[in-house]
């Protein structure tokens, strides 16, 4: 009967303990879990008396309004711990590159303050910002303390055009005046003028400053021809915005339509038919000598000149795939009778059922 | 006595048999939440029953700007089209509604056409139910004759390009929901096109079922936000461009929400809808798409495709130089060693003597966009053209930061070394150097090379 006895306080207590191990692990499982997603805000604090350490962020968003792009700006976040306990903080988390938080110290005491510097290069795309930081702290209440920083990346210089588009056949390709403005309108001045090939050069005095430079470019057909696409990046001296680009394109004598065959949904040996056309952009008369694909996937069908155009009426069979290959490639010249070549790029790619079918066997 | 004792033994062992089941389940849940906070799908509401027709969840995306994945020059960055499925994944298919906002990529130079076609392709592997497409690709998918394609792949949406390519404009899906079904309908404006006051056309009435009307907008002004809710026809606006991060914008009345969905891809926009007391509920939350987010093998392989058709299209020639001033021309890091020994073997062990094998062992060698940042001089003629053609100019060499060197060495240093000098932040932007804003000094001392008594000299 004894050792019956001793049995139940044995099991009684092994009850007990895994009841209360239970009862201490239940709401860990349900403890709200840690907000990691941008946009959530502080925590609210509870009314009642927490005794430990305790975070009270100042003001958790700062707010640098217009900046420059590229542009380097700094802030400090002010932290307290209102808590009766050492504030640990284990880690200031930030959900992009862009914020660099610096700490010089990781405890501190009840009523002790301290700071979170934050560095933070603007982009050099335009538009509103807003990043996110995260102070990890011993505070129980509020272990990860959310600080915003916001702004506007606002460009402070304007170029007119942004794209050049030159024409052989015009007077100086048809190169319109490059207007260069100051949206801040502190002056500058132009340091230097480059262009891809140099085909593209301008006369300008880099000592005169003002708030707007009106630029005439000038254009050597030559060079332009061997860069028929390229840019031209104009250096300045204003305070926030270094440089400007313009790009360029030559119109080019003949258009291939589309000026690249793709293919989705690409299945093995399953011909597809496409058409492709070339024109002369200026109007010439043409005749075409030859037209070959390169790896045999495209299949001319037929040939023919309509209104001075040529339509190419184009079979592409996909090759069989290999180790899964998603993608297959071809390449389609065409030859002009004074010499230029054309080439047209034919880009596949397998259809995923493909994978399916492949992964069922 | 005997019958007693054994009553309260029996009862102790289901007491004991009860503490084991709750500690077990207790220590299953707890497991449970963790896991799901560290696969980086958010926290508890992952956990919510996958067939559950309780709600319905919108996943949306946008403005990938030819961002297909981070570079991974620095680690924590966020984004990569191959880790959205782990996030896409913790819905049921059945339940959920992909919308990408379009502007796939920023020009319609030759990379970027390559990076449209790969994302289109990409929304296709991702099961997106839907794209609409900017302007700018509305202008590509019209002058590369792909609007056909597209739609082959995903179901296509647009406020921009002509009617004659046979663009639609909205765009419905029925999801089950509580004991039936859910419209979402999804819509395109382009204010210039078409004014607010007209956007009914582009919704249709849903006598027999519960509808969410989603408006997707490229400018999102205040005047824009009211003038649609005045409407009261539009329950969630998109502000397709603009935040860099996906952010509420405005979320003032009742049964009005509007954001936006942020840029090059690091987040993915949820819009969870459910009902509370009768009405539908509106949870948004941006998803970071982060690092230790599983990648789907059929993106990896695209993106190796997209590496490949890089290659075979020769980008990293064809990429425009300018022409150095006054005759200049780069030597190579290797003809300074004779007389700048010291700085030469100095560098020689840093980081940047070895900053093409980094790319190599990527595979993106051929990528002009990464490539600029691991060479000499790519910007110009004479510089880096091909790792056959200009072997000398692989790496952050000598010229990057000192200027053109072949003048300066056949005068033996007579002529000093001039712009183009390349500075620290043209390659250490935020996209690719998180940490170099505020440590500058601490990247400086990463790349000493010069003698510590000879410094003023021998720096840039």
């Amino acid at each position: 009967m004894k050792r019956f006895f001793q049995i139940v306080v044995i099991l009684m207590v092994i009850g007990g303990l895994l009841y209360s191990a239970g009862a201490q692990e239940q709401p860990q499982a349900q403890k709200p879990a840690p907000e990691t997603e941008a946009g959530s805000e502080q925590a609210e604090m509870p009314e009642v008396v927490v005794l430990g350490p305790k975070i009270q962020v100042e003001n958790p968003t700062h707010n640098f309004g217009k900046m420059a792009p590229g542009s380097k700006n700094k802030c400090e976040f002010r932290f307290k711990n209102v808590g009766d306990d050492v504030l640990k903080i284990k880690k200031v988390k930030k959900t992009c590159g862009c914020t660099v938080p610096q700490l010089s110290k990781k405890e501190y005491e009840p009523g002790e303050s301290g700071t979170v510097k934050v560095t933070y290069r603007a982009s050099k795309r335009a538009g509103a910002v807003s990043k996110h930081l995260y102070i990890q702290s011993n505070d129980k209440l509020n272990p990860k303390v959310t600080l915003t920083i916001k702004g506007e990346v606002a460009k402070k210089i304007n170029v007119e055009p942004k794209r050049l588009k030159q024409i052989l056949k015009d007077e100086n390709a048809g190169c319109p005046p490059i207007t260069i403005t100051s949206l801040d309108k502190k002056p500058f001045s132009i340091k230097k003028f480059k262009s891809t090939g140099n085909c593209i050069f301008v006369d300008f005095d880099p000592t005169e400053k003002a708030q707007k430079f009106v630029l005439e470019p000038k254009v050597s057909m030559a060079k332009l021809r061997k860069n028929p696409n390229g840019r031209i990046d104009i250096e300045l001296t204003h305070p926030s915005t270094d440089r400007v680009t313009v790009n360029y394109n030559l119109l080019s004598r003949f258009k291939v339509d589309p000026p690249k065959i793709i293919v989705f949904n690409a299945e093995p040996q399953k011909p597809t038919k496409k058409e492709v056309w070339v024109l002369n952009n200026y109007g010439e008369d043409f005749e075409i000598e030859s037209a070959s694909s390169e790896k045999g996937i495209i299949k001319i069908l037929s040939q023919e000149k309509v209104d001075g155009r040529y339509k190419f009426e184009l079979e592409i069979t996909p090759p069989e795939t290999k180790n899964l290959r998603k993608i297959f490639t071809d390449e389609l010249t065409v030859r002009v009778k004074d010499g230029e070549k054309l080439r047209v790029t034919c880009r596949g790619f397998y259809s995923r059922k493909l994978d399916t079918g492949q992964a069922k066997k | 006595m005997r019958l007693l004792s054994w009553i309260f033994v029996l009862a102790v062992g289901c007491l004991c048999v009860l503490g084991c089941c709750f500690a077990l389940f207790s220590c299953s849940a707890a497991t449970m939440t963790e896991t799901a906070q560290q696969d980086g799908r958010q926290s508890s509401s992952a956990l919510q029953p996958k067939d559950s027709n309780d709600s319905i969840t919108i996943f949306i995306t946008g403005n990938e700007l030819g961002a297909m994945k981070p570079c991974g020059c620095s680690g924590g960055q966020l984004g990569g089209l191959d880790r959205r499925t782990a996030i896409f994944d913790s819905v049921a298919q059945t339940n959920r509604l992909i919308i990408d906002t379009g502007s796939f990529v920023e020009t319609d130079s030759s990379q970027d056409l390559v990076k449209f076609n790969i994302i289109v392709q990409a929304l296709g592997l991702l099961d997106y139910d839907l794209a609409s497409l900017s302007e700018k690709d509305s202008e590509i998918a019209e002058s590369l004759g792909m609007w056909d394609q597209i739609s082959s792949v995903v179901n296509v949406i647009s406020a921009y390009g002509s009617d004659a390519s046979g663009r639609q404009k909205s765009f419905t899906k029925n999801l089950p929901f509580k004991d039936g079904t859910i419209a979402v309908t999804v819509a395109a404006l382009n204010t210039e096109d078409m004014p607010v006051g007209e956007i009914s056309e582009l919704f249709e009435l849903q006598d027999d079922c519960k509808a969410v009307n989603l408006l997707i907008v490229d400018d999102c002004d205040s005047d824009i936000i009211s003038s649609v809710a005045e409407m009261g026809i539009v329950d969630c606006l998109i502000c397709s461009s603009g935040n860099d991060e996906p952010e509420v914008i405005d979320d003032s009345q009742e049964g009005f929400l509007v954001f936006s969905v942020g840029q090059l891809g690091k987040y993915v926009s949820r819009l969870r809808i459910s009902e509370v007391e009768g009405e539908l509920a509106y949870d948004f939350s941006a998803i970071p798409v982060t690092e230790d987010l599983p990648q789907a093998d059929s993106l990896v392989q695209l993106y190796k495709s997209y590496q490949q058709i890089v290659k075979e299209e020769n980008l990293l020639e064809q990429y425009p130089r300018f022409v150095l001033p006054d005759g200049l021309e780069y030597a190579g890091s290797e003809s300074c060693r004779i007389c700048h020994w010291y700085e030469y073997d100095k560098w020689s062990t840093k980081a940047h003597a070895g900053a093409y094998a980094t790319l190599e062992k990527v595979g993106s060698q051929y990528d002009p966009e990464c490539v600029i940042c691991h060479v000499v001089g790519m910007d110009y003629q004479s510089g880096f053209v091909s790792e056959q053609e200009t072997p000398d100019l692989k790496n952050v060499g000598c010229e990057n930061c000192h200027g053109p060197g072949l003048e300066h060495n056949i005068t033996l240093g007579e002529a000093l070394t001039i712009e183009p000098k390349a500075s620290c932040t043209d390659c250490h932007t935020p996209d690719h150097s998180a940490e170099y804003a505020g440590n500058e000094d601490v990247y400086l001392e990463k790349i000493t090379h010069w003698r510590q008594n000879d410094s003023v000299n021998n720096q840039p």
